[in-house]
């Protein structure tokens, strides 16, 4: 509930502060024609973010902006937030307790799906109200209120797939990626939809494409927004009608084959540690490799309206010279992004131990805190690395697919280059374990949060270097666009590692402690 | 770095005080539990003995005294404590995504002894099925896996904080039959509970807690010793039931028909002086119960 409402907040805001944004950088008709025949022209830039539309006006740039991310954003949220409220408790056994009174699974299920409901409600008037507010001056209040709307599609429809899932997996974390994979193969249908000529129909299949065809501030349509009602209250529907049909603490899906055993990672904390990292890391591992070949593939189209101008996309792109590598230096901030949320997950993940007292298990045995920490950082770090390296490689197979090949060592250099930058979530998240436990995950994630908006709209207001320079993501150079800067990356390893260590000192002279 | 005294006790602490804030969890405990003994540790929810065992276990800080362990001071240097003794829960947590077999590797592993034979015979008389996963069994099978990973050790020294809380009654004479032969071996057992007939069972020494304090400690012998003894006589139908709450040393006298039911501390003299005097027909006496005692460490305010 209280995540729907700081989503909320956030989303709307963004709606106006593109506005305004748009307005301030390009004042005048003439830059606004430039912007809009460059990214118009461009089915790259397309595939990536969304059809564009009239986008010589704030109505048409800020639609674009907008339903480019933010849809995204709140997918993630709703599948999160889904599976928690639906499997969550269950698998913390405090489904039992309901489920031991005078109660159903569907009935329980059907009070998930209405607390979640509940959550939807609060997150579509946080998001109307602020929307309204932040663009009551570049927009006005009809498309204002299509456009929240529109960014309440994916939310709606996710937190229904989730529900569908949390029925199928035997697990929360089976539910989840189920519904990543159906996440990701929506984005993929939606990228080809738009890309492609003659498959324009493909969007329909996907609750993404739904949003692109809103166009709430250019030429809004209701139709897809019925669709995507009728898809969500089927969806949940269908939920809840499953729910009645399972076994608590089973999947429809999952379960049926016994467990194999593997020990071979089993003995130590730190083996503990990548074995408890390992399925999840590989699920990871794998969507940024669909997302660095998606970005590879469609360099080169999108690249050409960049080497054409100095355009400043609102992506840090501007006065980087030009071709594929402007591009690629450019989107790899999608890769930043994707890095530095799996070290606030890694952070979030070693609190959840402690909290789960299953830290007492391990330190009842001869392992100290300071080695257990160490392990998971440890591990943290190497998948970071390994992601980076993902990316880089997966990039470099989209542009060979592309016919534009760019060297691989350079596309390499371009996936490392995020790293430290995600380490120092990383450190950020072990400090706060350290010394506010309770809070490690809020300020892990929060902080992503925060920076990643900092980066992609605090240029467009002309903020200072020094406030700039508190996201990470500006600490991050655009290889393979400019070099790498090895005296930057050791820099930010080197604070990555003072927060770790200092987070370590706090850890070995606290408490451990479940609450 | 000293090596521990062969001679040091297993659990020793001086003056050790936990506070949260202005809340006290712990209250000045002295506590001595010796090589070899089973030392039952009771006292009702939250009165301060999960909070020793974290304190004992290096988990908690100690806002004031001492604890050691086997002779190694446990804040200090938790790990080389931790290689002679192995602890059980009484929430077990365990990591949900392994199997059974998985996790008694693990346990084993770090731990760094085990005793393969001694793993697979408690497997065997715990009847627990090693292939599932952690989130598939019941409460009472999780507890049985802690327990197999404790015991399989054979630690110098066993913590065992309410460890079973969700067993059915023939596993836990599996547990205590494994307690007793743990003893035999010379381990000492830390047994901290709130079943009272197990810690009689049990246990040869025993300390009692309430609100972060030892209210009493020491054999169940002694501690029967000191308490009241539990009297009943009875009378023939139409004799008179003498009143003997003036009687020195008698408690609670209660008169149901012509039977009198009282406790008696100290001498019993007096009474049976004055029961004679009445005419009683029977008097049976018997010793305070271990719930005696307790309930009797609580019915005061």
């Amino acid at each position: 509930m209280r995540s729907a409402l700081v989503l909320g907040l956030a989303g709307g805001a963004v709606v106006g502060l593109a506005a305004e944004g748009y307005v301030l950088a390009y004042p005048d008709p003439a830059d606004r024609a430039v912007v809009a025949a460059s990214i118009g022209g461009n089915p790259g830039l397309a595939a990536l973010f969304g059809t564009p539309r009239a986008l010589e006006t704030v109505a048409g740039f800020t639609e674009w902006r907008v339903l480019g991310v933010l849809p995204l954003v709140g997918a993630v949220w709703a599948l999160l937030a889904g599976t928690a409220a639906l499997r969550g408790e269950e698998d913390a056994g405090r489904w039992d307790v309901l489920l031991a009174g005078p109660r159903s699974r569907r009935a329980t299920t059907g009070w998930g799906l209405a607390g979640l409901g509940l959550s939807l409600l609060v997150l579509a008037v946080a998001t109307t109200v602020t929307a309204v507010g932040t663009g009551a001056r570049a927009l006005d209040l009809a498309g204002t209120l299509w456009t929240a709307a529109a960014l309440l599609v994916a939310p709606a429809v996710l937190l229904a797939v989730a529900a569908v899932c949390s029925q199928l997996g035997g697990t929360r974390g089976q539910a989840l990626q189920l519904g990543a994979a159906v996440l990701g193969a929506a984005y993929l249908l939606r990228v080809a939809g738009t890309a492609v000529d003659g498959l324009e129909w493909l969007g329909w299949l996907s609750p993404l494409g739904w949003v692109d065809r809103v166009a709430p501030l250019t030429e809004p349509d209701g139709l897809p927004l019925a669709v995507a009602g009728v898809a969500t209250v089927a969806l949940a529907g269908l939920g809840a009608l499953l729910a009645g049909r399972r076994d608590a603490g089973a999947g429809l899906l999952a379960g049926r084959r016994p467990p194999r055993s593997r020990t071979a990672l089993l003995s130590g904390s730190l083996g503990l540690a990548a074995r408890l990292a390992r399925g999840a890391g590989i699920g990871w591992l794998v969507g940024l490799a669909v997302v660095g070949v998606v970005l590879g593939l469609v360099a080169p189209t999108a690249s050409e309206a960049l080497a054409d101008s100095q355009l400043d996309l609102g992506l840090p792109s501007a006065g980087v010279g030009g071709g594929v590598p402007a591009f690629l230096g450019a989107v790899f901030l999608l890769v930043t992004l994707l890095l530095t949320l799996q070290a606030a997950g890694q952070a979030a993940a070693a609190r959840d131990e402690e909290e789960a007292g299953r830290l007492d298990t391990l330190l009842a045995l001869p392992v100290g805190r300071l080695r257990w920490l160490g392990g998971r950082l440890a591990v943290g770090a190497a998948l970071l690395a390994a992601g980076g390296v993902v990316a880089g490689v997966a990039a470099w197979a989209g542009t060979v697919l592309g016919d534009t090949e760019q060297p691989l060592g350079e596309l390499v250099a371009a996936g490392l280059t995020p790293v430290p930058a995600a380490l120092v979530v990383l450190g950020l998240g072990a400090l706060v374990l350290g010394v506010a436990p309770r809070w490690t995950s809020l300020a892990a994630y929060g902080y992503v949060a925060a920076a990643f908006l900092l980066e992609i709209l605090g240029g467009l207001f002309g903020l200072p270097e020094a406030v700039l320079g508190l996201s990470v993501f500006h600490q991050v150079p655009l290889v393979p666009a400019v070099d790498p800067e090895p005296a930057t990356a050791v820099a930010t390893a080197a604070v990555a590692a003072l927060l770790a260590g200092a987070g370590s000192l706090a850890l070995v002279r606290r408490d451990v402690s479940r609450d | 770095m000293r090596t521990p005294a062969a001679g040091a006790p297993a659990i020793r602490t001086e003056g050790l005080t936990k506070r949260y804030g202005t809340v006290v969890g712990l209250d000045a405990l002295d506590l001595q539990v010796q090589r070899g003994e089973v030392f039952g540790y009771l006292g009702p929810n939250g009165a301060g003995k999960t909070t020793t065992i974290r304190l004992l276990l290096g988990l908690l800080r100690p806002t004031a005294g001492r604890v050691e362990v086997l002779g190694v001071d446990a804040v200090a240097d938790p790990r080389r404590a931790h290689r002679r003794l192995a602890y059980v829960a009484g929430d077990v947590a365990l990591w949900p995504g392994l199997t059974g077999e998985e996790t008694l590797h693990l346990l084993g592993r770090v731990h760094g002894s085990l005793d393969r034979a001694y793993r697979d015979e408690l497997v065997e008389r715990f009847e627990l099925d090693p292939s599932r996963r952690v989130r598939a069994y019941s409460k009472g099978n999780r507890q049985k896996l802690a327990l197999i990973g404790a015991l399989m050790t054979r630690a110098d020294l066993l913590v065992l904080d309410e460890p079973t809380a969700g067993l059915d009654p023939l596993m836990e004479q599996v547990f205590r039959a494994c307690v007793r032969e743990a003893a035999e071996r010379g381990q000492t057992v830390f047994l901290s509970s709130h079943v009272l007939s197990e810690v009689e069972a049990l246990c040869g020494r025993v300390a009692i807690l309430r609100a972060g304090r030892l209210v009493s400690s020491g054999t169940l012998a002694e501690m029967r010793w000191d308490g009241a003894l539990a009297v009943e006589a009875s009378f023939d139908a139409g004799q008179a039931v003498p009143d003997v709450s003036a009687v020195p040393g008698v408690l609670d006298p209660v008169v149901d028909g012509a039977v009198l039911r009282c406790r008696v501390s100290g001498s019993v003299a007096p009474l049976l002086a004055a029961l004679a005097a009445a005419g009683a027909v029977r008097v049976a006496s018997r010793e305070p119960t271990l719930e005696e005692l307790f309930l009797a460490h609580y019915d005061q305010p």
